[in-house]
């Protein structure tokens, strides 16, 4: 067994482990199950582009259901101080209601402000304009929103190198494997940068805003481009035996 | 490796081209070149059974083991 195949195996194994770690401790699971759940056709109000939280239920929901909204607390819509200040979520932030006893009138509402500027960068949304991100945090979504961006745009590239190879019965030959080695390392950064990108969101917004009756949660990882990534790596190793295997089978007499 | 192929040896006490016994064995020539330049991984009595028959000869006379890298590796000490 080569070095590589042994260390990608042990990886492979670790991101299994790691995964039901994830999925074990995620606030999903271990927290309270109430969610909010965002319904983007209930309440619409066209005029002001209002849009209300209008149930929670036992089902997870998170604040990417609806995108290019932005998040504010209030008994009465518009009157709350945050209403300015553009609290934006990812995917990667969830809020758990915690305070059962909630007044009706306590509700979230979410609305969606044409006026101010808005860029999308890989589900991240970023907002320009009165109480927008701080430095730090927005050179922070920027660089990893970037860095993921990369990742996406070169895995697409290897793998239709991959595929019009495979077409060509060009399997088990050295582009191949380095193609899928290197889309499996790619996920697995993406993996760690999304990550971090949530740490940031998490750390950010945890800090700077508070909700009445909601707490803001870590929210889930996606534990997908691990395990994709690492079994990749590992993929990439059998094909590697498969090669030299070929090899073999190619200078037999 | 340490297994020499003496083909074109025997090839020449015959006086056989390699396309002539490439066509009696039925391998390519490429692949009798592969075998007689020592790219070869591997044999199959098959082929060797057919080469033995159009050279008239013994499986030892094409194939010849030596020690000679395990011999330079004992130099060194």
């Amino acid at each position: 067994m080569n070095k590589k195949l042994n260390t990608y195996t042990r990886f492979f194994f670790l991101s299994i482990v790691v995964s039901f770690v994830v999925a074990t401790f995620t606030p999903e699971d271990t927290l309270s199950p109430v969610h909010i759940i965002f319904d983007k056709h209930s309440h619409f109000d066209d005029k002001d582009f209002k849009m209300e939280v209008v149930s929670t239920v036992d089902s997870t929901a998170h604040v990417n259901n609806l995108e290019r909204v932005f998040l504010t607390t209030g008994a009465t819509f518009g009157s709350d101080s945050r209403s300015n200040q553009n609290l934006v979520f990812t995917q990667n932030v969830s809020l758990r209601r915690c305070n059962h006893e909630v007044d009706d009138n306590s509700f979230i509402r979410i609305y969606n402000d044409s006026e101010q500027g808005e860029l999308i960068i890989n589900e991240a949304t970023l907002v320009f304009g009165a109480g927008a991100l701080p430095t730090w945090t927005l050179i922070a979504i920027v660089v990893l929103g970037m860095a993921t961006l990369s990742c996406y745009g070169w895995i697409v590239i290897l793998v239709i190198r991959t595929l019009r190879n495979i077409r060509r019965n060009n399997i088990f030959v050295s582009e191949v494997i380095k193609n899928i080695e290197t889309v499996g390392k790619f996920f697995a950064v993406m993996f760690f940068v999304r990550l971090l990108l949530q740490v940031v969101f998490y750390l950010y917004v945890s800090s700077n805003y508070g909700f009445h009756d909601y707490q803001v949660t870590f929210g889930v990882i996606s534990k997908t481009e691990l395990l994709l990534g690492t079994g990749l790596m590992l993929l990439s190793q059998i094909f590697l035996m498969g090669k030299d295997l070929k090899e073999d089978q190619d200078l037999t007499i | 490796m340490a297994i020499i192929v003496n083909v074109d040896v025997m090839l020449a006490k015959r006086k056989m081209s390699s396309q002539e016994l490439a066509e009696k064995v039925g391998i390519t020539p490429v692949n009798l070149s592969v075998l007689k330049t020592g790219k070869a991984k591997a044999i199959r009595f098959s082929t060797l059974d057919a080469i033995c028959k159009a050279l008239n000869c013994q499986p030892g006379d094409i194939l010849e083991y030596s020690d000679e890298e395990n011999a330079d590796e004992a130099d060194k000490f």
